[in-house]
């Protein structure tokens, strides 16, 4: 390659797209719209304990209400695997200017 | 019209008839602009290569701005726990003052302690950052 042209790349874009590639914003408003999503995570967590902590404590005394708690327990467990892939395990690309 | 019209230039010109659309004004706290030198070969003063566009994930995002697993750090976080705590200091203060004024006062620094905390964590990691630009993939 030239050196002229070192820095220079072949790109492209999908001209149809219906939303744009790159959004720009500021970084207060992106933290405070995925805020919410790290609130709801703390929160699912916070019942998935509560509810398996529940069951176990349930299961043999009043097996049905114990059953019913490791249910929304299990539930809750997964809501919050969902939140951690949305959150802090989060792959997308973000770029912040200094 | 010159090519350098885009349609929604040309396109609020037809709505106004004609007369060329006022400049639309940017809303700079919104949409800060964001400089990328694109050929930078020199270095900073300290020798370091010239950086000024961080390209991350939204991972690392949360983890340093909002995650709180220490608090001194400083994050989003950071304000809530130190908020949490200045109460709890400012409850003691009340419960401990009928008892020992020397013990309520040292709790008393601790209420006050954490929310210089508070202010401090919500100026650096909130009010700073509604100036500062950030661009994410759709």
């Amino acid at each position: 390659m030239d050196e002229l042209y070192k820095n220079v790349a072949v790109s492209g874009t999908v001209a149809e797209a219906k939303r744009p590639m790159l959004i720009m914003t500021t970084r207060y408003n992106y933290m405070m719209e995925h805020l919410l999503e790290y609130k709801k995570m703390i929160r699912y967590r916070l019942y998935a304990y509560g509810a398996l902590g529940g069951g176990a404590l349930l299961v043999l005394a009043v097996p049905i209400a114990g059953i019913a708690a490791l249910f929304f327990g299990m539930y809750y467990y997964q809501l919050y695997k969902l939140q951690r892939a949305r959150t802090v395990e989060n792959k997308r690309t973000v770029m912040i200017g200094h | 019209m010159n090519n350098k019209n885009g349609l929604k230039e040309v396109a609020a010109q037809v709505k106004t008839g004609g007369a060329p659309a006022a400049a639309q004004r940017q809303d700079t706290s919104k949409q800060p602009y964001m400089f990328v030198p694109l050929e930078a070969t020199k270095t900073l003063a300290d020798g370091k290569p010239v950086h000024s566009l961080n390209v991350i994930t939204r991972g690392d995002i949360v983890k340093e701005w909002m995650q709180d697993d220490s608090p001194r750090g400083g994050s989003l976080g950071a304000v809530y726990t130190y908020f949490f705590y200045s109460w709890v200091a400012l409850i003691a203060v009340l419960l401990t003052y009928g008892i020992s004024l020397y013990v309520a006062a040292v709790f008393a620094y601790i209420t006050g302690f954490c929310w210089s905390e508070v202010l401090l964590n919500y100026a650096w990691s909130a009010e700073w950052f509604k100036d500062k630009a950030l661009v994410h993939t759709a």
